[in-house]
């Protein structure tokens, strides 16, 4: 399972994480579309989606948008399903969620999606000091292992809502 | 094993798939008085907004029951139950047996006496919310009654549509049972400039009926309100038919942080349950969807043999109001006495107020900061001690 670590007291806030996702998700390098945000003041001073196995914005979504993807382990956002009703900002305890305007639809549910198409987060990647981690689990278990692990589980996908 | 789970909505469905982990052979039924698969009621207002299609509502689609193998008894209500026999029975005549049953029949809306009458609705259920939006679109007036966070949503749908409502609040203040008095008056000020009319402190007195149906709501000091339709958001009760006199009820029905009733093999999860909170020092009934999610998936668990405990109810809501984001949790009211007070600060549009008892935070009203809502509530859900580090005052 995917899931990223943290570690306030090695970042040197260089900021490159920021930067590199901005770059990743199509940014006009001013940080609005970067998913993971370092503070120099309040708390966290790091927020960025942990992928939670049991992840609490999933089970406070209404509309069906949130899910963890039991294979790759990564909690993702369908944003055509998100309404912006706010319920998974309320519960993420990492402040990882934000939210963003979608051209004509308001404000829409925002986070990390743990860098698929590339295979592992680039903003771990590109971590000088080790604050940001892609902690156990990633590349540990085989593809094949969570698959079977995940048809275990649910034997077929729901659309949305309760999900255990 | 029999299981039996009446209510297919999100706290019947996280139970579903909590006894299915645990439990692949088991018998599962399920209980509903809807014939259509289970939809989610919070998104009947985006519905309205038109930010939802109609088949966007549901929850599962009729192939989920399938692929867990759970029997379906859609359409069909549970009248009575014997928990000696371990029985339910059905308006139909059947009569299930079961070793456990989970009782998660929700809530209903509040049905004022006056409000009996055509040309007024509820929003409770997907053809109440069709009803509204068919009106809204035909051009219709519409008056809203009540000024929680339904209502206040509805308000917020309707505008969204192009229709410009009445919103009727009985209290002094709009929200008044989720916000603090600071945090009601930005956001009527704000629902007022987008153009709804808001009216605290008006108390519905009847419905003026003409010869083409509704024409107004008659307060009772007298003024009239014209509308043609009537939404009633007076906020919901559990329902409590099914099982009152054989279980302990008070408002729900009461459960430990296991879900268990007070009789053995009987659970029940949701807008009906009654469960401590998570201070330990009451029960509440607390409609909201993270908990019938999580008190079903701890239903689920123990009821098929596993052990999961329901932290406790943490009151809490969000919602977006016309751009501004409000999140409110936990205790609100300060009381006069040693140790409670509030701290709050005010930059612009953006509002931020703490209840603190002794050293600990233990509720929260936040517009237009809603970012410090998660890291809040994690502060409150471990003890409330170290707020002042989370939030800069």
């Amino acid at each position: 399972m995917l899931s990223i670590g943290v570690d306030p007291a090695r970042c040197t806030r260089c900021r490159r994480c920021e930067a590199v996702c901005e770059m990743t998700h199509g940014g006009d390098g001013q940080g609005g579309r970067s998913r993971v945000r370092i503070r120099d003041s309040g708390w966290p001073p790091i927020s960025i989606c942990r992928h939670c196995e049991s992840a609490p914005c999933a089970d406070a979504c209404v509309s069906g948008a949130i899910r963890l993807d039991p294979v790759a382990g990564v909690v993702e956002i369908d944003v055509a399903r998100c309404v912006g009703c706010w319920s998974c900002v309320m519960e993420c305890p990492f402040a990882a969620i934000a939210m963003v305007d979608v051209a004509g639809q308001g404000a829409r549910a925002y986070k990390c999606d743990g860098c698929r198409e590339w295979g592992f987060p680039r903003c771990v990647a590109y971590c000088p000091t080790g604050a940001l981690r892609a902690g156990a689990g990633a590349g540990e278990m085989s593809g094949r292992v969570r698959r079977q692990r995940a048809a275990r589980v649910l034997p077929g996908r729901p659309t949305g809502g309760a999900r255990a | 094993m029999n299981y039996v789970v009446v209510g297919s909505s999100a706290a019947g469905l996280s139970a579903i798939h909590a006894i299915r982990k645990l439990d692949p052979c088991g018998n599962i039924t399920v209980v509903d008085e809807e014939s259509r698969p289970a939809y989610s009621r919070v998104l009947l207002t985006h519905y309205i907004a038109g930010r939802v299609a109609e088949r966007d509502l549901f929850l599962v689609e009729e192939a989920f029951y399938r692929s867990y193998g759970v029997r379906t008894l859609l359409g069909v209500r549970a009248t009575g139950l014997d928990p000696g026999r371990r029985q339910l029975y059905l308006a139909d005549g059947r009569v299930l047996d079961y070793d456990s049953l989970l009782v998660a029949t929700g809530a209903r809306a509040v049905v004022p006496s006056w409000s009996r009458t055509g040309g007024v609705t509820g929003l409770r259920t997907r053809e109440d919310a069709v009803r509204i939006r068919n009106a809204a679109l035909a051009g219709r007036r519409v008056v809203i009654v009540g000024g929680g966070p339904v209502g206040v949503k509805l308000a917020c749908a309707l505008l969204e549509l192009g229709v410009t409502p009445t919103l009727l609040a009985s209290s002094p203040r709009i929200l008044s049972q989720v916000a603090d008095r600071e945090a009601s008056l930005m956001l009527e000020q704000h629902l007022l400039r987008h153009g709804v009319r808001v009216r605290c402190g008006a108390e519905v007195g009847e419905v003026a009926a003409g010869p083409r149906g509704t024409e107004g709501v008659v307060l009772s000091d007298g003024s009239t309100v014209p509308c043609q339709l009537l939404v009633v958001c007076k906020g919901v009760e559990p329902r409590t038919e099914l099982v009152a006199g054989h279980l302990a009820v008070r408002r729900g029905v009461l459960v430990d942080n296991g879900m268990r009733t007070s009789v053995p093999g009987v659970y029940a999860a949701g807008d009906v349950a009654e469960s401590p909170d998570i201070w330990g020092e009451g029960t509440r009934v607390s409609a909201i969807w993270p908990h019938a999610v999580k008190q079903g998936k701890v239903a689920g668990t123990n009821m098929a043999g596993g052990r999961d405990l329901f932290p406790g109810v943490l009151p809490r809501n969000a919602m977006d109001v016309l751009g501004m984001p409000f999140v409110s949790m936990g205790l609100l009211h300060v009381p006069a006495a040693a140790g409670w007070r509030s701290v709050s600060r005010r930059r612009g549009n953006s509002y931020l107020r703490l209840v603190i008892r002794g050293e600990s935070v233990v509720g929260a009203v936040l517009l237009g900061c809603p970012q410090l809502a998660g890291p809040i509530q994690a502060a409150i859900r471990k003890g409330g001690r170290g707020w002042e580090q989370l939030v800069p005052l």
